[in-house]
């Protein structure tokens, strides 16, 4: 219930606006103004960009299943959509799954079939190309990502995304250590705040989270990754030959991603929908911005917190991608293979050791 | 290895977000003094409603001031790219005269400028006796309909066209006559 009342909306004003950002965002690093004809400041751009879209004639290809190709678009949205589903809202609200992460390496999988399926259906030998770029990316990183996803789950001990939360809050049952060390035997659970998370109960999931960054910018197809589209080399990836609708539909499932594997990375490693603010002295800041369980309070919290880290995770990589420049195919294998890959299994190892 | 590339990653990333967050001057023209001082101004233009100052002696639209011009035929002969016609009527007697003292001779009847064609090279402002064929500094005219790019500059009225011809028909069969009589003179 929680992905169609409260993601579903979300999602559509969050990719509306996360693409008015994104040109901002580039226009502003590029010493540029940005759209800012439309509305105030350019508001409404995507919002007409948007209609526009749909009054855009459809164009079918010769030769082609147009069955198939106009429902391609459709499934790929409904998966990528239904991965929602697992992800938690607040303390109270959560999509009560007990198969949380495992669903979303099952979404990742399937994503990958879609878009080949897409590159293939679309008979050109571009949009197939592109699509088989993008299946060697995805597959290469989910290795290192599903990797990165297996630490915490281990560290955690459940793949209920919901319970992982609640780990990371005040109200887990088991005592939290400072820095995850028992030894110390000072338990952090009446300081709350940013104490809690994940990444401060064993700083070595902090390195983990930057593995777990790099692989879902490239899961996202976002720069510096972005080979299946390389926007300003190519004409288009695997949909090169989607127009109107459809191509908004498959531009839609691109920023959902892009909030997918932002909220996924937040609810991991940075404490989900926990304040950051931690208590100090007479100042009860954690109690403050958290609310009481089960009240409108922690509710209202819970999703502020949670939309708060999401967004700035993605304003991230919004100055990523225009900052840094693509890398070349034979690196970005590399990368993944001989540096990645090893290091994440190092940093298991680590983990290990600092749980014992 | 490994701390170098996080390093300059680091770099680049810090000199992004100091632009982000830096408050941009205005853009100014390429002419003033502090156009290459190391500033943070907005390097675009918004286009239809600023336009870049151009230099004082531009080189974009040709122009012909038709009262100045003696329709001597040179612009026509030395364009590369045959983009002026001239359809030219002799007049007997002399017309006027232009601003720098020519005797204007022939009434220009057609002075069309096709500048879809054009390839502004200025070969015709140079060899033009009287400086009535001029380069402008108006360079924003493109339209979709590309019979627009044919600019006129005649501003004679199809009547007067045909008049003027119809005088100087009559004064060359004078001529001829004349002609005639003289050599009928000479024989005899």
């Amino acid at each position: 219930m929680s992905t169609l009342l409260f993601y579903l909306p979300f999602l559509g004003f969050f990719s509306l606006s996360s693409v008015f950002f994104e040109r901002k965002i580039a226009a502003f690093i590029q010493r540029r103004i940005g759209p800012n004809t439309t509305g105030y400041q350019g508001i409404g751009q995507t919002t007409a960009d948007f209609f526009k879209l749909l009054q855009k004639s459809w164009i079918l290809p010769h030769q082609i299943n147009g069955y198939l190709f106009y429902l391609l678009p459709y499934l790929l949205f409904i998966l990528t959509f239904s991965a929602f589903a697992v992800l938690p809202v607040h303390s109270n609200w959560f999509g009560n799954h007990v198969w949380g992460v495992l669903y979303i390496f099952f979404v990742l999988a399937m994503e990958i079939v879609l878009i080949v399926l897409i590159g293939w259906i679309s008979q050109n030998q571009y949009a197939l190309l592109a699509s088989f770029r993008t299946a060697a990316q995805m597959i290469s990183y989910e290795i290192p990502f599903s990797l990165c996803i297996l630490i915490v789950i281990y560290f955690a001990g459940t793949v209920d995304l919901q319970i992982i939360s609640l780990q990371q809050s005040a109200w887990s049952s088991p005592k939290i250590y400072l820095l995850g060390l028992s030894a110390t035997k000072i338990t952090v659970n009446h300081i709350g705040g940013f104490l809690l998370f994940h990444v401060m109960q064993c700083p070595i999931l902090l390195l983990v989270y930057g593995i777990f960054f790099i692989t879902s910018l490239a899961i996202c197809k976002r720069a510096p990754f972005d080979f299946p589209e390389s926007e300003s080399e190519l004409v288009g990836g695997y949909h090169v030959e989607y127009t109107g609708w459809n191509f908004a539909l498959l531009m839609f499932v691109e920023y959902s991603y892009l909030l997918l594997m932002s909220m996924l990375g937040v609810v991991l490693f940075w404490g989900s929908w926990y304040t950051p603010l931690p208590n100090i002295g007479p100042y009860l800041f954690a109690q403050w911005t958290s609310g009481t369980q089960g009240t409108f309070s922690a509710a209202f919290w819970g999703i502020f917190w949670l939309i708060y880290k999401t967004m700035f995770v993605v304003f991230i990589k919004m100055w990523i991608r225009w900052s840094l420049p693509r890398m070349r195919y034979d690196q970005l294998m590399l990368l993944c293979w001989k540096k990645l890959f090893p290091w994440t299994l190092l940093l298991f190892l680590g983990v290990l050791f600092w749980q014992i | 290895m490994i701390k170098n590339i996080c390093f300059s990653l680091l770099k680049n990333l810090w000199m992004t977000i100091d632009y982000f967050f830096k408050k941009k001057k205005k853009s100014v023209p390429i002419q003033n003094e502090i156009y290459f001082q190391n500033e943070q101004r907005i390097s675009t233009l918004q286009y239809p409603k600023k336009t870049m100052e151009v230099p004082p002696r531009g080189r974009y639209q040709l122009h012909n001031d038709i009262d100045n011009c003696i329709v001597c035929d040179k612009c026509v002969k030395i364009c590369p790219v045959n983009c002026i016609t001239i359809e030219a009527i002799p007049s007997p007697t002399l017309i006027g005269k232009t601003k720098d003292g020519k005797a204007k001779r022939i009434y220009p009847a057609t002075f069309d400028i096709d500048m879809a064609k054009c390839c502004f090279c200025g070969l015709c402002t140079t060899v033009c006796p009287t400086h009535c064929l001029t380069m402008t500094s108006r360079y924003a005219y493109s339209t979709s309909n590309i019979h627009n790019h044919h600019f006129s500059f005649a501003k004679m009225k199809p009547e007067s066209i045909q008049e003027k011809k119809k005088i100087w028909n009559d004064h060359q069969k004078k001529k001829q006559e004349e002609k005639k009589k003289q050599t009928t003179i000479t024989i005899f």
